[in-house]
């Protein structure tokens, strides 16, 4: 195999400690956003790398509005290239940076055959190219406050403290609806540490006494509802105790039991996890068992795991990324995160990302996963973008970069806001706590620049976006 | 089988010997939702039949009423079909009605796992039980039904792994490629589609049918046919990959198919991106044809597939290493 060129990176650094409970760097350098480049030294050459600069110079504010045009300002090729003439002769006004072309005409190359397929495809193109060639806020700034406020409204309940009725469709995944929440927060620079004692007291009863943790009280204990509660937990960290001593949130959970249902839900023969007993096998119930393992400080090595890295090796497809089981299932974003993340706790990533599989067709499938004109990612072949694909398919990257320190992503998000707080899908679709965690995370995952270091570093108290980072 | 459930669980006399159990949701609980009265009483209804391990046929109207509020609610779901195979074996219930009862869930919840998992089990359950004739019926009446499934959505991915899982288990293969091929024709960019036909073609990973010479001249010809049609379908594209991967032959095999689709020294005639991603591919397994790789993969990176500019640039980047 050809030595991988070196690609250096100037995002923030998040550090984690390789099978260990997740050591991170400060927060404040997990949370602050990458300087401007200098524009005298280096100008952007292709259009990515200028949407990407684009949206890095937009942060922290001043805006773009705030901002005088500069017709000189190397940030800008297209609108230089476009509008020397007008410039020159009339007084430079105040101006948005247009928008690079990729993101606002179709695709040079299309088929004239039209099938349902490509007319969604068109569809969505052509709702993101109306948003993003919006010459009043083509790239609009994050709206922290509405957001705050939205997954705050998620965990608080919006009203008499409940939240709505309809939300009883996520009555058995009431510690994701926490998760979701507190992660978003926490990416957002919130200090999630103030909801500590309610987020103990919220998930205390939803643990069972043969282990594991269900969707709800009285409801059996499920792997991934297992899996949201620890992070929830996790996220909340350290603080005093009702006996008044100090100590982790995560010391509510019995590990001695959950380390017994899990080797419950172990799938002996295949090396595979169910999500419950009784229920479905796919990478779900694989990664979130592992991440349960890794956070309680319990062994991810040995009889427990057996045959599970082969398990996820035989995953992916011939189109380079994973389906949810060994069986035959489609390529899909989530199960690829699952898939390449369980591999990365259960060995160190340089060694097991290219022991167990095909890792140029997976770096191929991965950058096909990024659409033009979207800009947003897919998580099939021929299907549409939706922004919680920021996490699940943007998140690969940081474990690819992370293990073989190869090509760094681009991926950006700007589509998903609306005015009343919370993330979408995709313009047209509503808000959820879901999508607004996923491309939360998404976000972080493009704007940080993720490594591992082989000695185990003190556990510090978490804090913005790190620990999310930490989780995988 | 699911009888309507009471207007009220507590003054209904069927119910009159249960004492309704409490949710403890803790102190000051997060996330707590506004259930309806319906909700929490008959969730309260069933935690108590739960309690006592009751496997009786109200179980089975209970559920069905809270899984019409809540069809995520995996454990109903798990406690139903517990009840279920225990009354079946019982002979008090007939499984094949269940089925009726998921088929009108299925089409009301797209994106449900549970529903899809308690089919499996109900479905293990008929076939232990019934003679190989009345399995080949069931076999062919589950098909009919993803069949409907996937006239609303061709892509459902719960659909197509109780597909994959069905036809393995049941070595259902038949019928499986014209299958394929029928949903193809209606959208020849359906990826599930694709994958199923790589799944049915090389026998998932028993290898049952093989792939012999003639299947893989067979598939290239229908690859051939689908690419000429919609050239910049990714789909067809990682589809020839795969094919030639697992028939082990060179990328340099079909050289000159890429070429009709995109012409190196001619870009104003290249169609498809997938082409040329496949020929950089194929010249930079030969040093002297480096060149050429790595015009292809500038035309990507400039024009042709720029969202990916930085992938193309890495490929770039991979060849010079090796020179």
């Amino acid at each position: 195999m050809p030595q991988r060129p070196q690609v250096r990176s100037t995002r923030p650094k998040v550090i984690f400690t390789h099978n260990k409970m997740s050591a991170t760097s400060p927060s404040s350098s997990v949370s602050s956003s990458k300087a401007p480049s200098n524009p005298t030294t280096r100008t952007p050459s292709t259009p990515s790398e200028v949407f990407n600069d684009i949206l890095s110079s937009a942060q922290p504010p001043p805006t773009y509005s705030q901002q005088t045009w500069n017709p000189s300002n190397p940030y800008f090729p297209h609108y230089y290239s476009q509008n020397m003439s007008t410039t020159a002769t009339s007084p430079p006004e105040p101006l948005i940076p247009p928008t690079p072309a990729l993101f606002t005409t179709p695709p040079i190359l299309h088929d004239t055959l039209q099938t349902p397929s490509s007319k969604d495809q068109i569809s969505t193109a052509e709702i993101c190219m109306k948003h993003l060639s919006n010459p009043s806020d083509p790239f609009p700034i994050l709206s922290r406050r509405e957001h705050i406020a939205f997954l705050e409204g998620g965990i608080l309940g919006v009203q008499n403290g409940k939240l709505h009725q309809a939300m009883v469709a996520l009555d058995a995944s009431r510690p994701w609806i926490i998760y979701w929440c507190l992660q978003g927060l926490a990416s957002l620079g919130v200090d999630v540490g103030k909801y500590r004692e309610r987020v103990i007291s919220s998930l205390r009863p939803l643990q069972n006494e043969s282990g594991g943790f269900g969707g709800g009280n009285g409801q059996v204990s499920h792997v991934t509802a297992s899996y949201a509660a620890v992070l929830a937990l996790a996220a909340v960290g350290r603080g005093d105790d009702e006996d008044g001593e100090e100590g982790e949130a995560l010391g509510i959970v019995d590990r001695r039991t959950m380390f017994h249902w899990l080797h419950e839900i172990k799938d002996w023969e295949s090396g595979g996890f169910r999500v419950c007993v009784g229920g479905e096998e796919d990478v779900r119930g694989v990664y979130c068992a592992l991440v349960i393992l890794a956070l309680l400080g319990l062994p991810t090595s040995g009889n427990l795991v057996k045959g599970t890295k082969e398990y996820l090796g035989r995953c992916q497809t011939y189109e380079g990324g994973f389906g949810a089981t060994p069986n035959g299932n489609e390529a899909h974003g989530g199960y690829a995160f699952c898939t390449l993340a369980g591999l990365c706790i259960l060995g160190e990533p340089a060694v097991v990302l290219r022991k167990h599989l095909d890792l140029d067709r997976l770096v191929s499938w991965l950058s096909a996963r990024q659409h033009a004109p979207e800009g947003g990612l897919s998580g099939r072949t021929n299907k549409l973008v939706d922004g919680c694909y920021a996490t699940w398919v943007g998140g690969c990257w940081a474990l690819v970069e992370a293990g073989i320190n190869g090509p760094q992503d681009e991926n950006e998000e700007a589509l998903g806001e609306k005015k009343v707080g919370g993330l979408r899908d995709k313009p047209g679709k509503g808000a959820d706590h879901y999508h607004s965690n996923y491309i939360l995370l998404g976000l972080t995952s493009a704007q940080n620049y993720f490594y591992y270091t082989s000695s185990p570093i003190p556990l510090s108290s978490p804090g913005g976006a790190g620990m999310g980072a930490g989780g995988y | 089988m699911n009888p309507t459930p009471p207007d009220s669980y507590t003054s209904d006399p069927a119910w009159a010997d249960l004492l309704p159990l409490p949710q403890d949701d803790g102190q000051h609980p997060l996330a707590q939702i506004a259930y309806t009265e319906e909700y929490t009483e008959a969730m309260s209804y069933l935690r108590a039949i739960m309690a006592k391990n009751e496997h009786s046929p109200r179980v089975l109207q209970v559920t069905a009423h809270i899984i019409e509020m809540n069809p995520a609610h995996y454990t109903i779901w798990l406690y139903r079909a517990k009840t279920l195979l225990a009354l079946s074996a019982a002979g008090e219930v007939w499984l094949g009605r269940e089925l009726e009862f998921l088929n009108d869930l299925a089409l009301r919840h797209q994106k449900n796992y549970q529903i899809w998992n308690h089919r499996q089990t109900i479905v293990e359950a008929v076939a232990a039980a019934a003679a190989p004739a009345e399995q080949g019926r069931l076999v062919r009446e589950e098909k009919e039904f993803m069949n409907i499934m996937f006239e609303h959505d061709g892509k459902n991915y719960h659909v197509w792994s109780y597909r994959q899982w069905l036809v393995r288990r049941f070595g259902a293969w038949d019928g499986e490629l014209s299958f394929v091929a029928a949903l193809l024709e209606r959208d020849v960019r359906n990826n599930s589609a694709w994958n199923h036909r790589f799944f049915v073609v090389f026998g998932g990973t028993d290898a049952q049918q093989g792939g012999g010479e003639e299947v893989i001249e067979g598939e290239i010809r229908f690859i051939e046919d689908a690419v000429f049609i919609a050239p910049q379908n990714a789909s067809a594209w990682n589809y020839l990959r795969g094919v030639l991967k697992k028939a082990q032959r060179p990328l340099s095999s079909v050289e000159s198919m890429c070429l009709g689709y995109a012409p190196l020294d001619d870009p104003d005639k290249i169609t498809s991106s997938h082409a040329l991603d496949l020929l950089a591919d194929i010249y930079a397994e030969k040093r002297e044809e480096h060149g050429k790789a790595v015009k292809a993969l500038e035309l990507l990176a400039a024009k042709f597939d720029p969202i990916r500019a930085n992938y193309w640039n890495y490929r770039v980047g991979l060849i010079k290493a090796a020179a």
